[in-house]
């Protein structure tokens, strides 16, 4: 009877989905603020939005005034409950302090968001381009449906059924009246074959020099590219590779919580991806994508790497995106033979490069890393 | 909706009518709807009203309303609209108790609406009207687009709490002169009930005028076109003062003004009488169901789980509870004689615990109290020494030690004061001058009470009212103990020492 309602709360999303979109940069160098709800929805912070008005501010309470008044057994001196930044007051207008409000986007909108917030462009993705397959096939029944579909039999079993539960069957006289609730139709599925599909392996120097903040950029990272290529391929899948001087694959959590003391071989991480694509990823069927943060201090000459990279990897991906932060130890050398590889390659458009210190460079890297539109 | 209640239900009504006529209340035919979980809450989102405007704040606290209930946060039983007649709404899944209990209830809050002071002008039709106004809203958004007009409404209702408390009428605006009070509403038609009168204000031919006496029309709308006199009191409408001043507004945004200030008006009133008006019904939903046996003696201990739920202390302070237990306490200290002087000046304490002199005046004045009072006089009234203690009501602190609150004290005159505090606490503002610096600027003063506006809220205040206003707005209040004007010049805000 309210059918109005429908629609303000209707509105009341697109304005809080503004908000988001207006602070969407703010958004983005939030560090570990989204939730993640199945696997396309995603729950977002923004500020409760408010009516604003004339309020009193809230005033120290002076000698002889209480903070609050509540009701019950109890001495002076007993604990009421702890104290918030945020405290509910007594007032009758509790409940309206600006807090935060969780609203739920799918990963399209948000990327979609992302796309026009950064101006990325769209994934051309690569290989035949399959078209979108619909399978169809009979499967099961339902209460709707054509003429030409009905099944005789389960409908007349119905029929039969309802007629000996209401005592109106006569075995003496079997006239059986089928009646529209009784009839059954075919009924079918459709089962989308994914247009193309791709694999993100993110590969992770643990050596101890990546600290915790690194961690979380890398992290804030990986969340906005995950959600920038989940809307492009359907079934997205992701695999994490840590390493020192050995690689092994770990999953989504242990990949940002581990640190371990030792030493970087990258080209230990570059193996066992290049394992993982081979056993399970054929390049021909899936567009691979590899993210790698280090620090840079590899051990050795970057030869071997870089061998690697232009024999095997790029050829077999579409982007390899590296990212290097600020080590304390070392120089980062292997950004700068990075740099200089990628100058005489051919392959030159496969690779992106990025310096990240700090939380300001979460957006420029995010947008060189998404912006090739490979 | 069905209007016709299911059998049983309306069995309930009537045993529930009944009971309440009995026990002397005086209320408007009330009209039960049985709604499912997701229509109730919808209509409370609109605050009861089936159709109300469109906005996204509905849209807001329906959605939040929804979690709430979802989560077990929140239990409603019923809704009542003060109107006439009456509309109540009882949620489909309550027990056959619990209906019984929410009738009565409902029957409490009608004879409230009805009798108390603070409701005598209220509009009764308002559920049609809320109706009108959503067409006329409606009306507006489809013509000039969603966001104009929501941006607008969205600016009006930041000012909702600038209404005038004491002007307990809410007339139309339409002679176009501050002449309210003064024309005695001969000019100032209210909707919905025509005088015949005004009739005569038709376009009348000159040759007719001989035949016709026109005097009496003549000299109503002289005393209208007369300049009104400067205000006795300074102007706390600010609605009505930018409906008359605002010669900038178009004829949509005085509609807007002028539907939030009606719909601000109407609700008014139950925000200055929520604890005595609870607390009236579940006063007589108590006597109802124990005394007059709508409970029966199946229903009795089902009946006493809700009530303790409802009157429950455990939320540290509920505001149902306050009002029923006050009513019961004026009730016993006017039928034994426990107030006035010599009371009062008793000081053996033994002989004041076991005062009556049989006075048995306590339904009388309990009328009485809830014909004649709002909250806060109800509490500064009514909230004994001797209520406090029983009631165990305590002061708490934050203890910064330990970022704990604990309790501090149990001073009646501390939690009194508190208590009414926060029933008072809104800010008073005044609307000045709508000429101000002789450049069309709009000055408001802020009357300080002992409190400062929070910087923050009062900024984006200013902001929506010179959306409304066009022209530079200003406020005079207190800024850290200064006076001070704040300016909203429309780029930028500036805070400058009064003179």
């Amino acid at each position: 009877m309210v059918s109005n309602i429908e629609k303000d709360k209707q509105r009341f999303h697109d304005i809080v989905k503004g908000k988001v979109r207006k602070n969407l940069q703010d958004l983005i160098k939030r560090e570990g603020f989204v939730a993640r709800k199945g696997n396309d929805k995603i729950l977002i912070p923004v500020p409760n939005i408010t009516l604003p008005r004339f309020t009193h501010g809230k005033s120290e309470p002076g000698e002889g005034e209480a903070d609050g008044i509540g009701q019950g057994k109890g001495k002076i001196g007993d604990k009421v409950k702890p104290g918030e930044e945020d405290e509910e007051g007594n007032g009758p207008q509790a409940g309206e302090e600006a807090g935060e409000h969780f609203v739920e986007m799918t990963v399209d909108e948000l990327a979609a968001m992302l796309g026009e917030e950064l101006k990325l462009p769209r994934i051309e993705p690569k290989g035949k381009r399959t078209l979108l397959q619909e399978f169809e096939r009979y499967h099961g029944l339902r209460t709707k449906g054509p003429r030409g579909l009905m099944r005789f039999k389960p409908s007349y079993k119905n029929a039969l059924k309802r007629l000996i539960s209401t005592g109106d069957y006569d075995p003496d006289d079997p006239i059986i009246e089928i009646m529209p609730e009784d009839m059954r139709y075919r009924s079918w599925t459709e089962k989308d074959v994914p247009e193309s599909s791709a694999v993100i392996i993110y590969m992770m120097d643990v050596s101890g020099s990546m600290g915790e903040e690194q961690k979380q950029i890398a992290r804030t990272i990986s969340f906005w590219t995950d959600v920038w290529l989940r809307a492009h391929y359907k079934g997205l899948e992701s695999v994490y590779i840590t390493h020192d001087s050995e690689a092994r694959e770990v999953d989504e959590f242990t990949f940002y919580h581990t640190s371990i003391t030792g030493g970087t071989k990258i080209i230990s991480a570059y193996n066992l991806a290049d394992k993982i694509i081979s056993s399970r990823y054929k390049p021909e069927d899936w567009n691979i994508y590899l993210f790698q943060y280090s620090d840079g201090d590899n051990w050795g000459e970057n030869e071997d790497e870089i061998t690697m990279l232009e024999n095997i990897l790029l050829p077999k991906s579409n982007l390899l995106c590296y990212a290097q932060t600020t080590s304390p130890y070392g120089e980062g050398k292997y950004l700068k033979d990075l740099q200089a590889y990628s100058e005489v390659t051919a392959l030159k458009q496969k690779l992106v490069l990025a310096k990240l210190d700090d939380k300001e460079d979460i957006l420029p890297t995010i947008k060189k890393f998404l912006g090739t539109g490979k | 909706m069905h209007y016709t209640l299911r059998n049983d239900l309306e069995a309930m009504r009537a045993e529930a009518e009944k009971a309440a006529h009995e026990c002397g209340l005086d209320f408007y035919n009330t009209k039960f709807y049985v709604l499912d979980f997701e229509a109730l809450t919808a209509v409370i989102a609109n605050i009861g009203f089936p159709v109300r405007y469109s906005h996204w704040r509905f849209g807001m606290e329906y959605d939040q309303f929804e979690k709430k209930m979802a989560h077990g946060m929140q239990r409603i039983y019923e809704l009542v609209i003060n109107n006439d007649p009456s509309t109540a709404y009882l949620l489909e899944y309550n027990n056959p108790v619990q209906q019984k209990m929410v009738m009565a209830h409902v029957y409490g809050h009608v004879d409230f609406f009805k009798n108390n002071v603070m409701f005598q002008k209220t509009n009764r039709n308002m559920m049609n009207a809320a109706a009108d106004h959503a067409k006329l809203i409606e009306k507006h958004r489809l013509k000039l687009g969603i966001d104009k007009v929501e941006e607008f409404i969205d600016a009006c209702l930041s000012l909702e709490d600038l209404i005038d408390p004491c002007m307990r009428e809410n007339k139309k605006q339409s002679c176009g002169k501050n002449c309210e009070g003064k024309c005695d509403g001969g000019c100032s038609k209210n909707e919905g009930e025509p005088k015949e009168e005004d009739n005569p204000i038709i376009k009348i031919d000159k040759y007719m005028e001989q035949f016709l006496d026109m005097s009496k029309f003549r000299a109503k709308k002289e005393e209208c076109e007369k300049p009104c006199q400067k205000q006795e009191r300074p102007e706390r409408d600010i609605f009505r003062f930018l409906m008359t001043e605002g010669k900038h507004l178009a004829d949509w945004q005085k509609d807007i003004l002028s539907i939030v200030r009606d719909e601000a008006y109407y609700f008014l009133p139950q925000r200055q009488t929520k604890i005595m008006n609870e607390g009236w019904a579940t006063f007589w939903h108590d006597y109802m169901m124990i005394q007059k046996g709508l409970a029966g003696d199946q229903g009795i201990v089902d009946y006493s789980k809700t009530m303790a739920d409802v009157v429950s202390k455990a939320a540290g302070f509920n505001p149902y509870r306050l009002g029923y237990e006050l009513y019961k306490d004026i009730k016993e200290r006017w039928d034994k004689g426990r107030h006035g002087r010599d009371y009062l000046e008793e000081q053996d304490s033994e002989k004041k615990a076991s005062w009556d002199t049989h006075e048995g005046l306590g339904t009388k004045k309990i009328f009485e109290v809830r014909a004649s009072l709002d909250d806060a006089e109800f509490l500064r009234e009514h909230l004994t020494d001797e209520f406090i203690e029983k009631e165990q009501f305590f002061e708490y602190n934050l203890d910064m030690r330990d970022n704990w609150y604990k309790i501090s004290g149990r001073d009646p005159r501390v939690i009194r004061n508190h208590l009414i505090n926060m029933l008072t606490n809104d800010p008073i503002i005044h609307v000045e001058d709508a000429n101000f610096n002789n450049a069309g600027h709009l000055i408001m003063n802020h009357v300080h009470t002992g409190m400062e506006l929070e910087p923050q809220m009062r900024d984006r205040t200013l902001r929506q009212l010179f959306h409304i206003w066009q022209k530079p707005v200003h406020l005079r209040t207190i800024v850290e103990d200064n006076p001070v004007i704040v300016t909203y010049t429309g780029s930028e805000f500036s805070v400058k020492k009064a003179k």
